[in-house]
């Protein structure tokens, strides 16, 4: 990504028809009304395996309302396809779309593992997941310090993040079930933050070095783990994530000459730059994400950009293979490990 | 076959006369003093000076008019005008040009698509324009249908041409960045006119004589906002950000808008009593708020340049409209003659 995405081209009156599946918080409170102020687009029916839902916000979008019976052949047609369902249960959809070579903007996680992950990218034309703290400024940011080197060599990266609280869902809540939600607070929260570090560091390697989760019966719900990047010379990133107590949530890259420290979960979070000779620098942008929702619309204009100006988009970038591949790799080198 | 436009020194008078000369009409400005012809008289016009609110100026200005368009207006409120004193000499100027033009002339009333009032400005405050543009309306087609000439009210929308000021805005806007975002509805009518319309439809009432009434005179099609706007841009990019218009019209719909207006306006009072509304009322009311907390975020993410007007908000004009009106992106190529009798760019 060199800059923000360019303008969204369409044909003199067309529109791309975007089918939602999944009518829950995400689709009503944040995709559909975000889809509104995209141009050439219209949503075309809404479907979820609750009637009621569906229906609902079908008629807030003038579109129809479809239930889903776990027979996803009902799905009409459509030009892009939102899938906003549990990861757990998307994978006959994810099928059927394939078949039909429509293209799918994924919520994260993108999917459960990698080889799952690689068996869709053989069968999806198109498809981007909804990692949209890319387009968070202090991401940006970072990756153009990164890029330009303007601080010298990364020396280390330290990540934490607490998440001791609320957590706003109910007892029937996907999120409680692991076969749903395909797993806990690395699969929820943590692949965003993986996507990030994915995304600054995209020309380093990274490998896991070691991993530790906690576990509550079969949700993991905290993490600490270490893994190696390497371009020109390897650093360690150090990642701790918990739900089990209160820890500041921040993201530190040590480079040569400076610090840049940032909330890395907060869209309108901003870089505080040390250098060594004791400088405070900052930076200021207009062109990225400054809140979720602005993230998100960039994330669509990215997808669509991509879906009309290359026939063959970076699938793999896109849906950040890397995310999940880092995510199996913790799971997989975790001392503890799901019952 | 003579045309006769009283306040050719209009703005809109001035395009009027300049096309409808061009397509080879006898065009006879009528202005009310000397200096007002200068403009028209430089550029080869034979301007007639008179007051057409006094008779004997009507009397001896208008026997030979075919076709009289009215294109004066005088402004009802401060500071060029009052509004009773307005009324008495709009109700005039119509008066008049029924009165003392020829036999079986056809007398064109310009109005405007604020006539419309609520229907289409819901937000509109100068709410004595409407009243007096459908009073001057109703004049002409009764003192017309009384003396058995043909009577035109024609409900100008926007109108855009070379030298209106509203163009100039539009295209001073735009030639001031490379991209420029457009707070509208990209697909909404723009209920925007060209002269070149107005110009058409004053001919074919002039030529054709379509039925004696009310018509709305608008692009023809309507021109959508994204026509309006790429009309003009040449090298920047325009963008558009609003959500597309929904075109439900549930029960719901019709009582939520007045609602909003009302919460708009009383948000923090009545914030509370949402607790006790029905659950489908406060779902909607929800939705229709996170729409514009959505449009709000997006439109400051691409406030490179964001520009809003009024008319934006404004919904298309209804018709009927006159028969047989050439298609505007057809005749637009006219605007040219105005373009070089003025040296515009």
């Amino acid at each position: 990504m060199s800059g923000r995405p360019t303008r969204f081209q369409v044909s003199d009156n067309s529109k791309r028809s975007i089918g939602i599946i999944g009518a829950g918080n995400i689709s009503s409170r944040i995709h559909l009304p975000i889809i509104e102020h995209l141009e050439g687009t219209a949503p075309t029916f809404v479907a979820d395996i609750d009637q009621g839902k569906a229906r609902n916000l079908a008629n807030k979008y003038n579109c129809e309302a479809i239930f889903l019976d776990n027979n996803p052949s009902i799905l009409p047609e459509c030009d892009i396809a939102l899938i906003a369902i549990p990861v757990g249960v998307r994978e006959p959809y994810l099928s059927e779309l394939g078949e039909r070579r429509t293209p799918v903007f994924v919520e994260k996680p993108f999917t459960v593992d990698i080889e799952t992950h690689k068996e869709y990218l053989q069968t999806l034309k198109q498809a981007t997941c909804n990692y949209m703290r890319t387009w968070y400024g202090s991401t940006q940011i970072l990756r153009k310090i990164v890029e330009t080197k303007m601080f010298g060599m990364i020396e280390g990266i330290h990540i934490q993040n607490g998440l001791l609280g609320s957590v706003g869902v109910g007892p029937d809540h996907y999120r409680n079930n692991p076969e749903l939600a395909g797993g806990g607070v690395l699969m929820e929260s943590g692949c965003h933050t993986l996507s990030q570090i994915d995304y600054v560091l995209s020309e380093y390697e990274i490998n896991v070095k070691e991993a530790d989760l906690e576990w509550y019966g079969n949700l993991d719900v905290a993490l600490d783990t270490t893994f190696i990047a390497g371009k020109e010379r390897d650093f360690e990133i150090t990642y701790s994530l918990t739900r089990l107590k209160p820890m500041v949530t921040q993201t530190r890259f040590e480079f040569e000459n400076a610090t840049v420290e940032v909330d890395h979960t907060s869209a309108s979070g901003s870089p505080v730059i040390k250098t060594d000779d004791g400088k405070d620098i900052s930076f200021e942008h207009d062109s990225w994400a400054t809140s979720f929702e602005q993230a998100v619309y960039l994330r669509w204009q990215e997808f669509l950009s991509a879906l009309d100006n290359n026939n063959q988009p970076d699938i793999d970038q896109l849906t950040s293979i890397r995310t999940t591949e880092l995510i199996s790799d913790i799971y997989k080198a975790a001392k503890k490990k799901r019952n | 076959m003579t045309i006769g436009i009283i306040g050719a020194n209009s703005s809109v008078g001035t395009e009027l006369c300049v096309l409808l000369r061009n397509a080879g009409l006898r065009v006879i400005p009528v202005v009310r003093s000397t200096l007002a012809s200068a403009p028209l008289e430089a550029h080869g016009f034979d301007c007639r000076v008179a007051d057409i609110t006094q008779k004997s100026d009507a009397r001896d200005t208008l026997a030979d008019m075919n076709t009289v368009v009215i294109a004066a207006y005088a402004p009802p409120l401060p500071p060029h005008g009052r509004p009773r004193q307005a009324r008495k000499v709009n109700e005039a100027l119509v008066k008049h040009a029924v009165e003392f033009s020829a036999k079986e002339s056809e007398i064109i009333y310009l109005s405007s698509v604020m006539a419309f009032g609520d229907d289409i400005y819901p937000d509109y405050e100068n709410t004595i324009y409407p009243q007096e543009k459908q009073n001057l309306e109703e004049v002409t087609l009764k003192a017309t249908n009384k003396t058995g000439k043909t009577g035109y009210a024609l409900r100008l929308g926007h109108v855009n041409g070379p030298t209106q000021d509203w163009t100039r805005n539009i295209i001073d806007t735009i030639e001031k960045s490379e991209e420029l975002v457009i707070q509208a509805n990209s697909n909404k009518f723009s209920n925007i006119v060209h002269s070149v319309t107005i110009a058409d439809a004053v001919a074919i009432c002039h030529k054709e004589e379509p039925k004696s009434g009310k018509y709305t005179l608008v692009n023809q099609p309507q021109w959508s906002w994204r026509d309006v706007f790429e009309h003009y841009s040449e090298d920047t990019t325009i963008k558009f950000t609003n959500p597309t218009a929904s075109s439900s019209t549930s029960i719901i719909e019709q009582v939520i808008d007045p609602l909003k207006n009302f919460i708009e306006s009383h948000r923090t009072s009545f914030i509370p009593y949402m607790v006790f509304l029905p659950e489908k009322l406060n779902d909607e009311i929800i939705h229709r708020y996170r729409l514009e907390e959505i449009n709000e975020e997006i439109t400051s993410l691409n406030s490179d340049i964001t520009f809003h007007m009024h008319h934006f908000d404004h919904k298309p004009a209804p018709g009927p409209t006159l028969p047989k009106l050439k298609e505007t992106h057809n005749i637009i190529q006219q605007e040219e003659i105005i373009k070089d009798l003025f040296n515009l760019d």
